[in-house]
């Protein structure tokens, strides 16, 4: 599993699921949207925004809310398979809203043939794409003491140099977005201009020389 | 005289030309073919400029793809220590979202051109040996390659006794540009191997500590030593259905099957003289901020040594319940543990500990209902508490260690002699039922437990009056409905009148002997699900009559109680 499924998964400790406390049990709804850019180095930015209920908002502050550097450090955790690098909360009282901005390096996984992939959970379904942008969705939920129902909406910008964009193995185990950015290093332009200079240089060569020696005998 | 126009030479030379020369020149060449002779050394200089150029182009090229790549790392973050009773988490990166990782390396290429063929293994000598290496065959410029550990450990780790260091080696091979030498490096760094019974509860520095739940952040953990599957959990468990006759509840998932099956193992426990074993005779600290590690056995040695501490007998008592097709959590509280089984929604939470009397603080022995009364206090009055659920955290990866093979012959003389005990009694006399209720102007009266405490009625549904117990909820109240003289019509309000603050009520039986009618139900709402059973009856100005219920999960166990108030109402005539 990689970064959208830690991305993913990460979120049921972020949004408090990680502690049950109260007893009530009438199923609640959690709406989470997730912005994901990648560049062509793999680096890039994840945005969230959690909205909560009003007990989910309580619990999620206690726990993380008022107490950003411990989010910060479990996010570290949950997202392993990147190099994290900057973290921005934004809290919103009012509206019961979380958002939160993490920078990474890293993102996809680099495969052997040379592609980048990104796994997608198992239960996400795409919605839609645009060729860079990708959307899934998913309904998750948390059947413990606290029932919880989160609509989920990811949003995958991929780099405008990412070529073959495409989600392989859909609604399995193995589901992952995976694409191709050209290698980059040499131009071809030094290339071509040598290959045309010495293809002149030779023909001259061959008027200049063989035929004089063609002549002489 | 000049030379006449067909005389003229072709070239300024007066060489003959040949055939070929002429068709080429007159073919293909005639623009330039007039000068062709003059040309001859200007084409060889350019021949000369062209190809030297274009060998420079070339080169060129060939050496502007050659700029090395260069790769930097800071020192891998390696896990401090691991429990080996865990081992399996560690070994599966769908665990958590993949945070229990023994390693994490963050490779940079900070060169101008790609690293080509880096090679990433690791090894824990005695362990693991190398693994085979992950190849990632071109790094680009200026790219980060995370690579994460999931170590695959062997089951003899889970025989480790005590904690041991073992060392983490993470070997990099890579080509600084195609073709380019191969350069290793081997980075170190040690790490804690816990015994098989040694529990960290917690990996949260100190310094960042703010709350309990900092300090129990490995908790999910304590799920691993849950062992349905062990052979010695099994025949213990069937040595309790053996006695109770048999048991349906897992099949069944009946209330009233599942409180049976509890209060079999209960009661078992007892007869078979398991102990608690605290050292002070009270429940003892799990975790804590100077206690972070903690040994705690494995249910096999619990039944083999019959005595646990409560997190111990917590662990027994779900692994038993999940044996036997019972859906549990253990339920982590600050200083205790208890286990809670889950049956139709309802929470059944017992303390486990109540099977040695002074662990609770008595000196008779404490029967299934008030060790079934005392947890559902703690579970009501813990602020702090963290639920485990046994089924879901095991699929979710939280796995048991294999144990090793032991002498299954053995181990059932052992529980069939611990069988042949007396059976226990219930020695807790019922309730007493000493309070009255009389009404202002004696429409009805009636007796009620004495530790019972009054409650605030709601007098929007008709409710004037209500007496219950805290802690399991079970109660009574007193509905008033005026102006009307049917006991049917009387309850159709207060269904409705309930159901406009948010609850729903369901009557789903209603007998009539004479003038008294016999109500029974339930009703859903934020304060859970409660059944219940009532009397009503026509008295002058209206209907008046009581309901008496409680949650649903410990219906049965207050039947006999609820009997006895019944037995106690008397309506004006």
């Amino acid at each position: 599993m990689n970064s959208v499924q830690r991305f993913f998964f990460g979120l049921f400790v972020a949004a408090g699921f990680g502690v049950a406390i109260a007893s009530v049990r009438a199923a609640e709804t959690m709406q989470f949207d997730r912005t994901f850019v990648l560049d062509k180095l793999g680096d890039g930015q994840v945005t969230d925004t959690v909205h909560y209920s009003a007990k989910r908002w309580s619990i999620w502050k206690q726990q993380y809310g008022d107490r950003p550097d411990m989010l910060w450090r479990d996010m570290k955790q949950q997202l392993a398979s990147m190099a994290l690098v900057d973290f921005d909360l934004k809290k919103n009282d009012v509206e019961r809203t979380m958002t939160m901005k993490i920078s990474f390096r890293g993102g996809p996984r680099l495969r052997s043939d040379g592609a980048s992939e990104i796994g997608v959970p198992k239960d996400m379904k795409k919605i839609s794409d645009s060729g860079r942008e990708w959307i899934f969705s998913a309904v998750a939920q948390d059947n413990s003491f606290e029932p919880t129902m989160m609509n989920e909406t990811i949003r995958v910008t991929l780099p405008a140099e990412a070529r073959n964009a495409r989600l392989e193995q859909p609604g399995t185990a193995f589901q992952a977005l995976v694409y191709e950015i050209p290698e980059p290093g040499r131009g071809k332009g030094m290339l071509y201009l040598g290959l045309s200079a010495l293809i002149i240089g030779l023909a001259l060569g061959a008027a200049g020389f063989l035929t004089g020696k063609h002549s002489a005998t | 005289m000049s030379p006449s126009t067909h005389d003229l030479p072709l070239y300024s030379d007066q060489k003959p030309v040949s055939d070929l020369e002429n068709r080429v020149a007159y073919q293909f060449l005639f623009p330039f073919i007039l000068n062709y002779k003059r040309m001859k050394p200007s084409l060889r200089n350019g021949a000369v400029i062209f190809v030297v150029a274009g060998v420079c182009m070339l080169a060129a090229w060939v050496f502007s793809g050659a700029s090395p790549g260069k790769l930097a790392w800071e020192p891998p973050i390696v896990r401090k220590a691991l429990m080996s009773f865990a081992y399996k988490v560690y070994a599966n990166p769908e665990v958590a979202e993949g945070r229990y990782f023994l390693s994490k390396a963050v490779l940079k290429n900070t060169g101008a051109g790609p690293i080509r063929d880096l090679a990433v293994s690791y090894q824990v000598p005695d362990y693991i040996p190398w693994t085979t290496p992950e190849v990632t065959d071109a790094l680009p410029a200026g790219s980060t390659l995370v690579k994460v550990f999931y170590p695959k450990f062997p089951d003899k780790v889970s025989r480790l006794a005590n904690q041991t260091t073992a060392t983490l080696e993470i070997k990099l091979q890579w080509r600084e540009r195609e073709g380019g030498p191969l350069k290793e490096e081997v980075l170190r760094d040690n790490f804690t191997l816990f015994g098989v019974n040694e529990v960290q509860f917690g990996d949260t520095p100190a310094e960042d500590r703010a709350t309990w739940y900092d300090v129990y952040s490995l908790a999910p953990f304590v799920v691993c030593m849950v062992t349905p599957n062990d052979p010695v959990v099994k025949e213990y468990a069937a040595a309790i259905t053996e006695r109770m006759g048999g048991s349906m509840a897992g099949a069944s998932q009946k209330v009233e099957d599942v409180i049976e099956l509890m209060k079999a193992t209960y009661d078992y426990m007892v007869v078979t003289g398991m102990r608690y074993a605290g050292a002070k005779g009270l429940p003892e600290t799990i975790g804590g901020e100077n206690q972070e590690v903690q040994t705690v056995r494995l249910p096999r040695d619990v039944i083999l040594s019959n005595n646990g501490l409560c997190i111990e007998l917590a662990i027994l008592w779900a692994s038993i319940m999940d044996q036997l097709g019972c859906e549990s959590y253990i339920m982590m509280v600050e200083n205790h543990a208890f286990t809670v089984v889950m049956v139709q929604g309802q929470p059944v939470p017992i303390e486990c500990t109540a099977i040695t009397p002074k662990a609770v603080g008595q000196e008779n022995p404490v029967p299934f209902k008030e060790a079934y009364k005392m947890a559902v206090k703690e579970f009501q009055q813990a602020e702090l508490k963290i639920p485990l659920s046994v089924r879901q955290l095991q699929l979710a990866g939280y796995a048991s260690p294999e144990l090793p093979d032991i002498d299954i012959d053995k181990i059932k003389k052992i529980i069939a002699d611990r069988g042949n005990a007396v059976p226990h009694r219930d020695p807790v006399p019922p309730h007493p039922v000493a309070a009255q209720y009389v009404h202002p102007r004696g429409l009805i009266s009636f007796d009620y437990p004495q530790n019972w405490q009054m409650g605030q009625p709601v007098p929007q549904i008709g409710n004037t009056f209500y007496a219950g117990d805290m802690n399991s909820k079970a109660n009574v109240q007193l509905y008033e409905v005026p102006n009307v003289n049917d006991p049917r019509t009387a309850m159709n309000m207060i269904v409705q009148a309930i159901g406009r603050r948010g609850a729903q009520v369901s009557v789903t039986d209603t007998q009539a002997q004479g003038n008294v009618y016999f109500f029974q139900g339930n009703t859903a709402g934020p304060g859970g699900y409660f059944q219940w059973f009532g009397v009503f009856r026509a008295v002058p100005g209206g209907v008046i009559g009581i309901t008496l219920g409680c949650p649903q999960a410990n219906f049965e166990g207050n039947r006999a109680l609820f009997n006895q108030i019944i037995g106690t109402v008397h309506f004006k005539q």
